[in-house]
């Protein structure tokens, strides 16, 4: 009884490790760099994305942003329910972010809501910057001037879109893997061996 | 008077097994409370720096330039990483925090962060961070419940819930009812 409980057991195992080693095969691999240039292709897709750790908010580690060579270019990441928190260990950090890209579409009627969410003292996620900023006194019913700003700037941003709305990004983040530079490297220079490394698979295939 | 032994035993071994939960849960909550006043997760460092720049290429700079400009202004830190953030600014990361920098003037700023000890660990559990985690603080939840009926029926007689009891726990009520008779019903 005990030989046939292991032995079901044992397929079990080898079923799951061989059915998550085909997922993670099956996961395209880029860099901020290349995401961020035909993100929509890739809005609800498992990617591994590898990028430097610009900062990680210090109050819970519920958000980081993941920057490129081009530090313009940058990403937020939010982890799953499961993964929990980022650690602030990893600021400054080469990493590999597994995870699935979201998109947040901003138009008149999602501003028109942040306005009234800001008044009642709800801090929006769109409020959140790239650069890790994020202005957590809301408590008035009066918006400020840097919130008022901020919400004509965004009004201006979708009228000008000529699509109706703007799009923000994020990655909703499961794992999160620190890669080791080489002592010689500089971030730049790993971002250039990653791109080499994606040529190399796209002409193989 | 079994049920009031019952009662009484259920919230003595419910007391025990959550005394930790519950040191966790408020020490935690008055932490998250003054969230905007401080940091409870790092004692978050900051010194002013001043580096010699008159020798340094920013434009070609290599990870070993950088190390030297790190052992300058900051000796013992621990190179991690560096970038331009934007032009003009160098941003180095060390282990434990960061040295953001003025490449024109050389002055600039180490912001060095270290866990806040207990306050990390008992806010991250705060936060729900895992499935099981939230299963196990809704029984704890459930269980403060229990606790506080439980509680009005431990003791009988003048200090009992007929008693003094009774005085303490309408004073407990009604904290809570002014509050929203304040800011929610707007009564007032």
């Amino acid at each position: 009884m005990f030989k046939k409980i292991f032995g079901v057991l044992a397929i079990a195992v080898l079923l799951y490790s061989c059915g998550t080693k085909q997922t993670e095969s099956t996961v395209e691999k880029v860099n901020v760099e290349t995401l961020m240039a035909s993100i929509d292709n890739y809005i609800d897709k498992d990617v591994v994305v590898s990028g430097t750790v610009s900062h990680v908010c210090a109050h819970g580690g519920k958000r980081l942003f993941l920057i490129a060579e081009n530090p313009d270019l940058a990403i937020k990441v939010i982890p799953t329910e499961e993964l929990g928190v980022f650690n602030k260990d990893v600021e400054g950090s080469s990493v590999n972010i597994y995870g699935k890209v979201k998109e947040l579409r901003i138009d008149d009627a999602y501003i028109a809501n942040m306005e009234t969410e800001m008044k009642e003292g709800v801090e929006s996620e769109a409020a959140h910057t790239h650069d890790g900023e994020h202005n957590i006194e809301h408590k008035t019913v009066e918006l400020d001037s840097a919130q008022i700003q901020k919400i004509t700037d965004l009004r201006s941003e979708v009228a000008e879109s000529g699509k109706g709305y703007i799009s923000q990004y994020w990655i909703e983040c499961n794992k999160i893997e620190t890669v080791e530079i080489p002592a010689e490297e500089t971030v730049n220079e790993v971002s250039e061996e990653i791109e080499t490394e994606e040529k190399t698979v796209e002409a193989e295939k | 008077m079994k049920i009031r032994k019952l009662n009484r035993d259920l919230h003595r071994d419910l007391g025990y097994i959550f005394f930790a939960m519950t040191v966790i849960y408020g020490l935690s909550g008055i932490a998250l409370n003054h969230i905007d006043d401080w940091n409870p997760n790092y004692i978050i460092r900051s010194k002013e720096i001043s580096a010699t720049i008159s020798t340094v290429d920013f434009k070609s700079l290599k990870r070993e330039n950088v190390i030297s400009l790190l052992n300058e202004v900051a000796p013992g830190e621990k190179y991690k990483n560096h970038y331009f953030p934007e032009e003009g600014t160098l941003k180095i990361f060390i282990k434990d925090g960061s040295i953001q920098l003025d490449t024109q003037t050389g002055q600039g700023k180490l912001e060095t962060s270290k866990r806040r000890a207990i306050f990390h660990q008992f806010n991250y559990l705060h936060y729900n961070p895992r499935k099981w985690w939230t299963i196990v603080s809704d029984i704890f939840a459930g269980s403060l419940i229990l606790l506080a009926f439980t509680g009005l029926f431990v003791l009988k007689g003048k200090n009992g819930i007929t008693g003094r009891g009774a005085w303490l726990t309408s004073v407990g009520i009604i904290v809570p009812l002014i509050f929203l008779l304040l800011y929610y019903w707007n009564v007032f």
